[in-house]
């Protein structure tokens, strides 16, 4: 399962990246990599059983008492 | 290098994703249900029986041919606490993986009935496999026995009573019907009674071939509930009654003696009919005007009189009108002061009309429906009278 | 960024029909049916009502900035820093609802149709074509929207004929559910209403600017209509009990289907046309994530950064919801406030407050 999810990294990096380099579109291979690596920091603890905090509890904690006020 | 890489790459990972599906089922590693049969066991566990096609016998056309008839399908039965509990238990029994998107029928046996349908028709409804279109049917004695009772003219049972019950002669039942008159207010559920019956007395033929052949199924009355348990039943005459009350369309015939010989009789084929429930009050009591009228054509006459005047069609008419309101009373009757539910949907009716007061008195319904008042009006007509004006050589 | 697309009012149309509509017709008639029981359509058409107005809201917002996007106008408005801030924000409530939609069709998939099959599989193959959809452009996208256009009339074919199992009286007494839970009803559908908002996200495409408000109303309208013929059929097929607790109800509807015992199974056509719908219906709100995010960082060229953001997707779709029955929850006890509070009344009705402001004073 690991060795997919980096395969597929090394697929996107390999698809995208030549590209830019020849065009010499270095900000875009900055921004192209910081998205990278939010997308590794979510998706591989994931796949290695990690706990990470989830963002819709947040969201609910704020908004689901709104649901509660008018049930 | 670049160029060449890609399309092999390509053809790989094509090749892994489009070569099969997932979770495929071929044909010949599934057992197909027909019929589904649920009992309780001794034990009080569920025991569920299934009616699974055998491929080789619908594969054959024409059977008996050679000699000896292969059975269409087999029955196999399996206790557990739950449907599926006992789904795995028959995994055991049959070599194949079961599928349930063929099944015909649920029926249900009279002790699983009486002791409450709600713990298992929950599996119907939510394993994606069976269809809601399915028919829901209560067996006079065991459905294990009445799915392993075959059938002379259809290969199985199950295919037997679909076509039974999609020819209307009883108060047929879908499974999604059924959930819905289960969970409304308003309402009881009632359904189709099947059972199997013993022909020993028929012709000398049939006591050449096998004890199994003497036995056929048949629909049988409807079957009433009281929530979700069995609480009595409904004869042929009374479910016609029944359907009448609920605007099913019925189909089928009346037969009503002759206005001037009472013991010839004539017999009317219903064409079309239609039934309206109006809710009202009489002092603050729930009142009810049910009004039916019905077509139909007149297809038989025994007797000699010339029925072709208006007045005797009128006679004629009215006479249908008694014969259909006696019914109909009858239901209402039976259903209401013998066994005390509702499954006409008159609360659903009374709700409609007077949404605020059914609030207050919706868990009472069933004791303020039996002192209701039902009056019943039924207006009759006959339409054709078939290719003889009246019968040839009698009074003219 | 946006240069050279460009889509004709027809087009648009769909497009804002097909950004709302694919997940609704899965989830919403059941869950509006669960809250405004019987009178469930009234919600409907008080959403439809209410959602006329979120779509005036935006389309005023696109004419008064022609050829910007809302995230250049925000910044307009509002000047960088808020602006910016502003823009975060939507980024992040474009790709958070983009991974709630692709769960949403894995969900669907895996429980409905092929439950042997793990729900990431799903989640990644329909990512991967959407983000194929997107790189190719807008227009392609726009282009693959018109061939939905002619499965919908399929899928209306279909739906009509499951109407024959229809029983009016299901439908009466009306208003026999307490009118604070019909408004409460009214929530559900609109947070779907108010998704018009991606719309100006690349309101720049549009061939005549002129138009937007005919465009939105119209699509608001017909949305509307669906959403209607929607929970309407589900409560007058299987009655607002069996109805509020299935879990794809229309689903179930086009099941019931048996005409002439000879046309029967028909979920597989319908089952097509919105997994179809589905792809565009992601491939939208995918689209304007990633054109949020390439101008956020003054991006010549949006299409680099498309698979990445399609792995945040993904991985947010696995992360965001333990199970269905969340998911549920959160649609109808979370998502309604969240999203029409903020993000589709509170920051347009902000943007279009600031700006009438500041025209204010200009003229005067």
């Amino acid at each position: 399962m690991i060795l997919l999810l980096l395969l597929l990294f090394a697929g996107v990096i390999l698809m995208e990246v030549p590209g830019m380099v020849k065009n010499k579109m270095w900000r875009e291979l900055a921004v192209f990599f910081i998205f990278l690596v939010i997308g590794m920091g979510l998706s591989i603890p994931q796949v290695l059983g990690v706990k990470i905090p989830n963002p819709t509890k947040a969201i609910e904690a704020i908004f689901k008492p709104l649901s509660d006020l008018i049930k | 290098m670049k160029k060449k890489i890609a399309p092999i790459i390509w053809m790989i990972i094509i090749a892994t994703i489009l070569s099969g599906c997932w979770s495929r089922k071929e044909l010949n590693e599934v057992a197909i249900v027909l019929g589904t049969g649920i009992d309780l066991n001794k034990e009080g566990h569920i025991r569920l029986t299934v009616q699974v096609a055998v491929p080789t016998a619908f594969a054959t056309g024409e059977e008996g041919k050679g000699g000896q008839k292969e059975a269409a399908s087999m029955e196999v039965s399996a206790d557990g606490a739950t449907i599926e509990e006992a789904e795995r238990h028959l995994a055991m029994k049959i070599p194949r993986e079961i599928y349930w998107g063929h099944c015909v029928a649920l029926i249900i046996g009279e002790n699983m009935a009486k002791k409450g349908v709600r713990m298992i028709t929950d599996f119907f409804e939510r394993d994606r496999e069976p269809r809601e279109t399915m028919w829901v049917m209560v067996a006079k004695g065991t459905a294990e026995d009445f799915l392993k009772t075959s059938s002379i003219l259809e290969k199985t049972s199950s295919q037997a009573v679909g076509l039974l019950t999609r020819m209307k002669t009883g108060y047929s039942v879908k499974l999604m019907d059924f959930t819905e008159m289960l969970a409304e207010d308003g309402i009881q559920p009632a359904v189709t009674g099947v059972r199997v019956i013993n022909e020993n007395h028929v012709t000398g033929e049939s006591q050449h071939s096998g004890a199994e052949n003497k036995r056929r199924v048949e629909i049988s009355g409807t079957a009433l509930f009281r929530e979700d348990r069995l609480v009595g039943w409904l004869e042929a005459d009374e479910t016609r009654g029944l359907l009448w009350l609920k605007g099913e369309p019925v189909e089928g015939v009346i037969t009503v003696p002759t206005p001037e010989e009472p013991n010839k009789m004539v017999s009317i084929k219903i064409k079309r009919g239609s039934t309206k429930i109006y809710a009202g009050h009489i002092n603050d009591a729930p009142y009810f005007t049910v009004k039916i009228r019905v077509e139909g054509d007149m297809i038989e006459q025994q007797g000699r009189e010339n029925l072709a005047t208006p007045e005797r069609m009128n006679a004629l008419e009215e006479k249908m009108a008694y014969e259909i309101r006696k019914r109909v009373e009858l239901a209402l009757y039976r259903a209401r002061n013998i066994y005390g539910v509702d499954v006409f949907g008159f609360g659903q009716v009374y709700h409609r009309r007077f949404k605020s007061e059914w609030r207050n008195i919706k868990d009472s319904w069933d004791d303020i429906f039996r002192q209701a008042k039902v009056d019943i009006q039924v207006e009759a007509h006959i339409r054709e009278i078939g290719l003889l004006t009246r019968r040839p050589g009698t009074e003219k | 960024m946006l240069e050279k697309e460009i889509i004709d009012d027809k087009q648009a149309v769909l497009l804002i029909i097909n950004m709302i509509l694919p997940t609704a017709l899965l989830s919403l008639p059941a869950i509006t049916i669960s809250i405004a029981k019987r009178d469930a359509w009234i919600s409907a058409v008080l959403a439809t009502g209410v959602g006329l107005m979120f779509g005036r809201l935006v389309s005023s917002l696109v004419m008064n900035f022609p050829g910007k996007t809302f995230f250049e106008f925000s910044e307009e408005i509002l000047g960088r820093f808020f602006g910016k801030i502003v823009g975060i924000f939507f980024i992040w409530w474009l790709i958070h609802s983009c991974s709630e939609i692709v769960r949403e069709y894995g969900e669907f998939l895996s429980t409905a149709i092929m439950p042997d099959t793990p729900i990431t599989v799903f989640l990644v193959v329909s990512a991967i074509i959407s983000a194929y959809a997107v790189k190719s452009g807008f227009e392609v996208l726009a282009r693959f929207n018109l061939l939905f256009a002619v499965l919908m009339g399929v899928f209306v074919l279909v739906f009509a004929i499951s109407f024959l199992n229809v029983k009016f009286t299901r439908l009466l007494p009306m208003f026999d559910t307490a009118m604070t839970d019909i408004l409460k009803g009214t929530l559900v559908p609109l947070s779907w209403m108010g998704e018009v908002v991606v719309f100006s996200a690349f309101s720049p495409v549009l061939k005549n600017c002129r138009s937007v408000v005919r465009i939105t109303d119209m699509s608001i309208l017909l949305v509307g209509l669906h959403f209607f013929i929607g929970i309407v059929g589900v409560l007058m097929i299987f009655g607002p009990e069996v109805g509020s607790a299935m879990m794809y109800p229309v689903f179930n509807q086009v099941r019931m289907i048996s005409l002439a015992s000879f046309i029967e199974r028909l979920d597989y056509i319908i089952f097509m046309s919105w997994v179809i719908g589905g792809f565009i219906k992601i491939g939208i709100f995918y689209f304007a994530a990633v054109i949020g995010v390439s101008w956020m960082f003054g991006l010549s060229d949006y299409r680099p950064i498309v698979f990445p953001v399609g792995i945040i997707i993904v991985a947010l779709s696995v992360l965001i919801h333990e199970g269905i029955v969340n998911q549920l929850d959160f649609l109808m006890n979370t998502w309604p406030f969240y999203s029409i509070i903020i993000f589709e009344t509170g920051i347009p009705l902000l943007l279009w407050l600031v700006s009438q402001i500041k025209n204010r004073r200009h003229s005067a």
